[in-house]
């Protein structure tokens, strides 16, 4: 079980999860990254992708599997397999012009349709930017590591009603900032 | 069209929570996924050998300028040995500098009284423009420690020693969260400034362990010869 979870035991699978919520990947590279060149390559093999098209589909499951991570929409099972499979499908959706392949992986679809999203606008980059560290760190377990207001109250060792203020700062700090640059 | 849009729908003061919620769910995770994107793939450069292009087809092709550029570095490299026995300390410094990437961090308290001076300054500061970077920290109303001392590093950068002097001194206290950068910087710029004996005094400060230790003690033989 464990060689088809990357080496990952159920509970160190968890452990992950939780530090990718609050944005240390440390660990999550360390499993991932190992596996990262055997996928590319198989894309390669099996497919014929250059290195490039292989390179960046491999990247791009890596980003939707932490997505799918903190989000609590991958479980522990077969994470080798779900790897190599995400990777390929984002391969062959990328090489048909974002036309979705539908295989067995039903949730891919509902994925392919949120990248279509833009980058996020210079303004709003530049206000993150000089943004306080309290405030980022805040915003950004709230809304890349998808933690509820009571996870985030427990790991500040604060009230929920204390956070919440907290961010809403937060937020009309980011507004005043981007205000000041437009 | 669409992103102005929801930029004005950000900005406004009419919109809830929710909205605002949604809309900075996609942006930060747009923002933090170029981040860690990044951050992956120089791992995967440095700690695994895998980069995004293999590079095989340009050297059979390039063979010869590769070549000719490989001795051109060869001989550079000859020159610079030959040339840093002869560098002054003052050169050395002004090598430290220019190889040294400066960041400003972003405002250390996130939810403090908004400046736009500050704000201004930050971004001119990580863009490289240091002579703006002065200009908007300057007009910082009520200036903390960090801005004083990102002040004197835009002076620095802008080629203004003794304006960074003057403000990076006050950063060196030993209650000063800046003092071991503090100590290394005001040492360049002392010596920037040719005031060779500020500059050995200051280098000295810097102990084992800290910051830039091994650099300073390389500078302060160079000065003492």
């Amino acid at each position: 079980m464990e060689r088809k979870n990357f080496g990952l035991t159920e509970a160190s699978f968890g452990q992950m999860v939780v530090d990718l919520k609050v944005n240390d990947t440390r660990f999550f590279q360390k499993v991932f990254l190992e596996q990262f060149k055997e996928t590319l390559n198989y894309i390669k093999r099996e497919y014929g992708a250059s290195q490039e098209d292989a390179y960046d589909a491999t990247m791009d499951a890596l980003l939707d599997f932490r997505k799918r991570f903190i989000e609590g929409k991958l479980k522990y099972g077969n994470l080798r397999f779900l790897f190599t499979k995400m990777s390929t499908q984002i391969y062959l959706q990328h090489k048909k012009n974002r036309q979705p392949v539908i295989e067995d992986f039903e949730s891919l679809e509902e994925s392919s349709n949120e990248q279509v999203e833009t980058q996020a606008p210079e303004s709003f980059k530049m206000a993150w930017q000089s943004l306080g560290a309290n405030c980022k760190q805040l915003l950004t377990q709230y809304y890349y590591g998808a933690m509820r207001m009571t996870e985030i109250a427990k790991h500040f060792s604060k009230s929920p009603v204390t956070i919440r203020k907290q961010k809403e700062r937060c937020v009309q700090k980011l507004k005043d900032l981007m205000l000041e640059i437009h | 069209m669409q992103e102005n849009h929801k930029i004005k729908r950000f900005l406004s003061e009419v919109t809830d929570m929710n909205k605002l919620d949604e809309i900075l769910k996609i942006w930060v995770t747009q923002t933090m996924d170029e981040e860690l994107r990044d951050e992956l793939s120089q791992t995967l450069n440095d700690q695994y050998g895998v980069k995004r292009t293999t590079g095989k087809g340009l050297v059979v092709r390039f063979i010869r300028p590769i070549l000719v550029a490989a001795a051109s570095l060869a001989l550079l490299a000859t020159l610079y040995v030959v040339y840093q026995n002869s560098v002054t300390a003052n050169t050395l410094a002004m090598q430290h500098l220019e190889s040294q990437t400066l960041k400003h961090p972003g405002g250390l308290k996130g939810v403090a009284k908004s400046d736009a001076n500050r704000t201004r300054g930050i971004l001119a500061f990580n863009n490289g423009n240091f002579e703006k970077a002065t200009l908007q920290f300057e007009k910082i109303a009520l200036p903390n420690e960090e801005d004083v001392h990102y002040l004197g590093l835009a002076y620095l950068k802008n080629g203004e020693y003794q304006k960074a002097i003057e403000n990076l001194k006050k950063s060196t206290s030993e209650v000063s969260r800046f003092r071991e950068e503090a100590n290394w910087f005001l040492s360049l710029a002392y010596l920037l400034d040719d005031r060779d004996k500020d500059a050995i005094d200051q280098l000295e400060q810097i102990g084992k362990g800290e910051w830039r230790f091994d650099e300073a003690r390389k500078l302060l033989k160079k000065l003492n010869n």
